[in-house]
């Protein structure tokens, strides 16, 4: 039978003394770290607009509403060239995706040693810097305008597009590529027939996402001066024409709901 | 009549899902201290609903169930919570946590009387820990405790769930098919040890059983549902071939039968 | 085929302006000159503030983001909050994802001044649209088999959310949450542009005097912080799982 003696002094603690240890470290460090990062941010706030934030929201609202209703006609011009620049970057950005991808993905980079580094990095970069910066470069080197957004949003896009297009070729079977050398197609060949097909979903299900992506930052990149719908909202602003404000963003989100909904639809077709 | 040491009295239960048809149709019956009963009938005739029903997991529709005199469905969140304490379900799944250890999983039997703090820090009462000690090592887990419940074997997982129901100190064993996925040898070991967790904590017990032969050879009393309402209300003695084609129809009987023939015999465990 | 031919008619009604790129290249080998020649120690001491007030921002939000995303998150969950609750939080996460980051960074430099703390607020907010969404998901496909066994214990709702529902989702809420600390400074580093306060205020000070070797500094080093960030974070994960 149970010894009730010793099953009474037995004690249960779900970590060891030494994970405790730990554990209370751990979370010392990160109070430490948080504790520092606040009074980092508290010191440059101006704490007398903080608290009048609410009477600024209202007074926002107040001039926002009501909108500018006939206003919403002098957007379509916007609207059509935020499109042009969301679905002409993507289309660029992918075409140069793809070659990176498959220079940068193990199993069929021809050069392991330079290329693959090589079209890593191009990736890499591509994705660190966000399409807004890219889009402040281009408007100084080319000026502002549509052009500077469609580079700016390809820029963005190759990292995307092309991190999850060769992350896809490298998890393909390797069996159809190897079965297809053996009845001596070239390597072109066995490519086209035993990978691509594997891999075309992806890409194909991958650029449409990165292009209701791209809808979204294509939007706001007017306001570093790179066409579309962000121009008419930076004029509006400094215009302090609010009640145009409110039309504008208004357009913007209707223009991202139907871009997810589009993609979604497209995505689901091609599942 | 309604006497005062009766664990549990379930009177007129309906339960019905939305327009459907009544899953459970006027039950009726109760159950004294120390009582096993086996539950046992077709798919479908309402078995894990009632248990279900008991416990106010599926919400009863219409009828009364009290616990030890304590009227089930009218408690309001507070009272069920205290009501669910003196109720150990052991589900056929075993619905442990997987992430968490052995020990993490039967103290889990005591959350009802542990405040949230001392749940979060898992500095429960060294009473609760000590009762949890002697349970594993009751259901032969002892060195166990700290072991992740997903690294454990069927058999292992199924002990645990009973130990976090018997943790609770209930006085009604809600059992939901114990031996659902297991072999006959390991069905008996296991209602064996359901018996004698009975017998010595002086529970109740209301089993869920498909297997009809095991139920005559543990239950003493046999309740039979048949579409939502009870066809038996017996001793095992009484089941006749009638009452199972009843319940089960004729094919099913003659295999039913032909096991219980061969159990019969079956003296070894 | 249809694509081909948007292909082209889109291409023609853009404006490429010829003039505008040859004057461009002048700037453009300025610029690249900039690039081959990162000038870290000019404005190196803004650059360091603005680091900092980054990496600051960053760990704010996210800590924040994450405390706040838990309560929106279990709400916004069909399996565990009534019908109202559930609406709302749904509700309000949908709302905190709806517009860019630029776009809601733009309203609290209006609410709240120009600074860190815009930016706090509108990596917050991201951030717990992003994670409470997520852990909505997570929730919504536990097993409810340990859920059921705890309230049949007797259990308090919130005992049976910390032995039922978290074990099972958290592991994957805090890779996530390490994440997304990867995307909130990404992100710090441009909502700056807008007045939010990072690394971005200082890029754009140092482009709008066209002193490209500083921009260059600047966007070597964001782009070197991501590297590591990244890295950071895929081990962290790794190690969590």
């Amino acid at each position: 039978m149970v010894d009730h003696a010793r099953a009474a002094e037995r004690e249960w603690a779900r970590h060891t003394p030494a994970q405790r240890r730990g554990r209370a470290v751990g979370m010392l460090l990160a109070a430490l770290v948080l504790a520092w990062a606040w009074r980092r941010v508290a010191a440059t706030t101006n704490w007398a607009f903080v608290l009048d934030a609410g009477v600024q929201l209202q007074d926002m609202g107040l001039r926002m509403f009501p909108p500018d209703s006939p206003y919403l006609v002098q957007l379509t011009r916007p609207v059509i060239d935020t499109l042009h620049i969301a679905t002409l970057g993507t289309v660029l950005g992918v075409l140069m995706a793809i070659p990176l991808a498959f220079l940068a993905a193990g199993t069929t980079t021809p050069s392991r040693r330079v290329l693959r580094p090589a079209a890593l990095l191009v990736l890499v970069t591509s994705r660190s810097v966000n399409s807004i910066i890219w889009a402040l470069i281009l408007v100084v080197l080319i000026g502002p305008g549509l052009l500077a957004g469609i580079m700016a949003i390809a820029l963005r896009s190759v990292g995307f597009v092309g991190k999850l297009v060769y992350e896809a070729i490298e998890e393909a079977p390797e069996l159809p590529v190897t079965a297809l050398h053996t009845t001596g197609a070239g390597r072109a060949h066995a490519l086209a027939f035993g990978l691509i097909p594997h891999v075309q979903p992806v890409m194909a299900g991958v650029s449409v996402y990165r292009w209701e992506i791209n809808i979204r930052e294509a939007t706001i990149l007017g306001i570093v001066g790179a066409g579309g719908l962000g121009m008419a909202l930076q004029s509006s602003i400094d215009a302090l024409a609010w009640s145009r404000v409110s039309v504008i963003l208004g357009v913007i989100l209707a223009t991202v709901v139907v871009a997810e909904w589009v993609s979604a639809r497209v995505r689901s077709r091609l599942a | 009549m309604s006497a005062p040491d009766l664990v549990l009295e379930v009177d007129g239960l309906v339960v019905r899902y939305g327009d459907g048809p009544d899953v459970l149709d006027d039950l009726s019956f109760s159950m004294g201290p120390r009582e096993i009963v086996g539950l046992i009938g077709a798919s479908g005739a309402g078995k894990s609903t009632l248990l279900r029903a008991v416990q106010r997991l599926v919400e009863p529709t219409a009828g009364s169930v009290r616990l030890a005199g304590t009227e089930l469905t009218t408690l309001g969140a507070g009272g069920l919570r205290d009501a669910r304490r003196h109720m150990g379900m052991i589900f056929q799944e075993h619905a442990l946590v997987d992430r968490l250890t052995v020990m993490e999983n039967v103290l889990c039997g005591a959350l009802g009387r542990t405040s949230f703090w001392r749940a979060l820090r898992r500095t429960f009462d060294p009473v609760d820990v000590a009762h949890a000690f002697e349970l594993l090592e009751r259901m032969g887990l002892s060195g166990l405790e700290d072991r992740r419940c997903d690294e454990l074997s069927g058999g292992q997982r199924q002990r645990v769930g009973i130990a976090r129901a018997l943790l609770q100190n209930p006085k009604l064993l809600l059992v939901d098919e114990p031996t659902a996925s297991l072999d006959p040898a390991a069905s008996a070991r296991i209602m064996t040890l359901i018996s004698e967790l009975c017998v010595e904590g002086g529970l109740s017990a209301l089993i869920n059983l498909h297997d009809v032969p095991l139920a005559r050879r543990f239950c003493p009393r046999i309740l039979a549902l048949h579409e939502g309402r009870i066809a038996f209300d017996g001793p095992p003695s009484e089941l006749t071939d009638a009452v199972l084609t009843e319940v089960y129809g004729e094919e099913a009987v003659e295999a039913h039968v032909a096991v219980g023939r061969g159990a019969k015999d079956d003296h070894g465990d | 085929m249809l694509a081909a031919f948007y292909g082209v008619v889109a291409a023609w009604t853009v404006d490429v302006d010829g003039a505008r790129i040859a004057e461009g290249a002048a700037r453009a080998a300025d610029f690249f000159g900039g690039w081959l020649r990162p000038d870290f120690m000019t404005r190196w001491a803004d650059i360091r503030e603005g680091l900092v007030e980054s990496v600051a921002m960053t760990v704010v939000a996210t800590a924040a983001g994450f405390l706040l995303s838990v309560p929106f998150g279990l709400g916004a969950s069909k399996n565990l909050a009534p019908g109202p609750i559930y609406a709302a939080c749904r509700g309000a996460l949908a709302v905190f994802r709806a517009f860019h980051e630029i776009l809601v960074a733009i309203l609290f430099v209006a609410m709240f001044g120009f600074g860190g703390f815009a930016g706090v607020m509108t990596l917050g907010v991201a951030t717990v649209g992003f994670l409470g969404k997520l852990l909505a998901e997570a929730v919504e496909e536990i097993d409810p088999g340990p859920l059921d066994a705890l309230t049949a214990a007797g259990a308090t709702w919130a005992c049976r959310i910390m032995y039922g529902v978290l074990p099972q989702v958290m592991p994957r809420i805090l890779g996530l949450t390490l994440y997304r600390l990867d995307i909130n400074f990404r992100e710090s580093a441009i909502i700056g542009l807008v007045g939010a306060g990072g690394i971005g205020a200082t890029l754009i000070t140092a482009f709008a005097r066209y002193e490209f070797e500083s921009v260059s500094a600047i966007l070597i080093l964001i782009i070197s912080m991501l590297f590591g960030a990244e890295l950071l974070s895929s081990r962290l994960r790794r190690r969590l799982l």
